[in-house]
């Protein structure tokens, strides 16, 4: 599985404040820093869902052309929060949620651009959930 | 948790037999591959431990700044099976397997450049034994 990966930012503290506020609904906080001296390249800092962070965003220039990274949950609902709460923080919509059935037929994703236009997405696999259950 | 990441590669096929080889020693196979087609304007293949697939590689103009990929094992035998595997199937060194106390005591890591420069590594964080 996916340990961790990343994207280039232009602006760290924009960035930072951006990934804090989109991904709080599907339970992701920041979680650690590390300084350029210590990674040898860039400022970094860590997101995920504690304790480990597995998203990291590094000051520099951004990946060109822009990275696209997509998150799993388990609820249909939480695609959505996700994507109200990363417009709210100043994304850019890039697919309102709702199926992809060309993925599959239980494919449910938004997907936002951040402040450097990378394409972020939160994805369901899950069947739609009745009321109650 | 992630659900998957992916980048654009210069070579589809030769970065196909790239990843099928390098990442064969932590379980990952090539799980799906697809054309051009109406929803998918590039020609993509997806890497993962069956059934899922949590990377994917896309035919296009890869990235100037080098992405960053790190895939987790559970053991540090892993890691060094990777980095050799990787090496073998055309990789280049980035950083060979050890300890890297700056980020936990047990991170074990190693990391490889891809064909198109992409920075991919294995990592385990338990305690070696």
């Amino acid at each position: 599985m996916i340990d961790h990966t990343g994207v280039l930012v232009s602006d760290f503290e924009k960035s930072k404040t951006f990934y804090t506020e989109a991904l709080k609904p599907i339970g992701y906080q920041l979680l650690l820093e590390f300084p350029a001296s210590i990674t040898g390249s860039a400022n970094v800092a860590g997101f995920g869902e504690p304790p480990k962070p597995d998203f990291w965003i590094g000051e520099g220039k951004p990946n060109d052309p822009r990275m696209h990274i997509a998150f799993r949950v388990g609820k249909r609902l939480l695609v959505d929060a996700f994507h109200q709460a990363a417009l709210a923080a100043g994304g850019k919509d890039h697919g309102v949620p709702g199926l992809r059935p060309h993925y599959h037929a239980n494919y449910y994703g938004a997907f936002v651009l951040d402040p450097d236009g990378h394409n972020i997405e939160v994805v369901c696999h899950e069947p739609e959930q009745r009321s109650g259950a | 948790m992630i659900a998957h990441v992916g980048i654009l590669v210069s070579d589809i096929e030769k970065s196909k037999k790239f990843y099928t080889e390098a990442l064969k020693p932590i379980g990952y196979q090539m799980l799906r591959e697809y054309g051009v087609t109406p929803t998918r304007p590039a020609a993509s293949a997806g890497f993962g431990e069956p059934p899922r697939a949590d990377l994917w590689i896309y035919q296009g103009t890869p990235s100037k700044t080098a992405v960053h990929i790190a895939f987790q094992v559970n053991t540090r035998t892993l890691v060094d099976a990777f980095y050799q595997a990787a090496i073998a199937a055309g990789g280049k060194d980035n950083g060979k397997p050890g300890i890297r106390p700056q980020y936990n005591p047990n991170y074990y890591g190693a990391f490889v450049l891809d064909p198109d420069g992409n920075n991919i590594e294995a990592v385990c964080r338990e305690p070696p034994g």
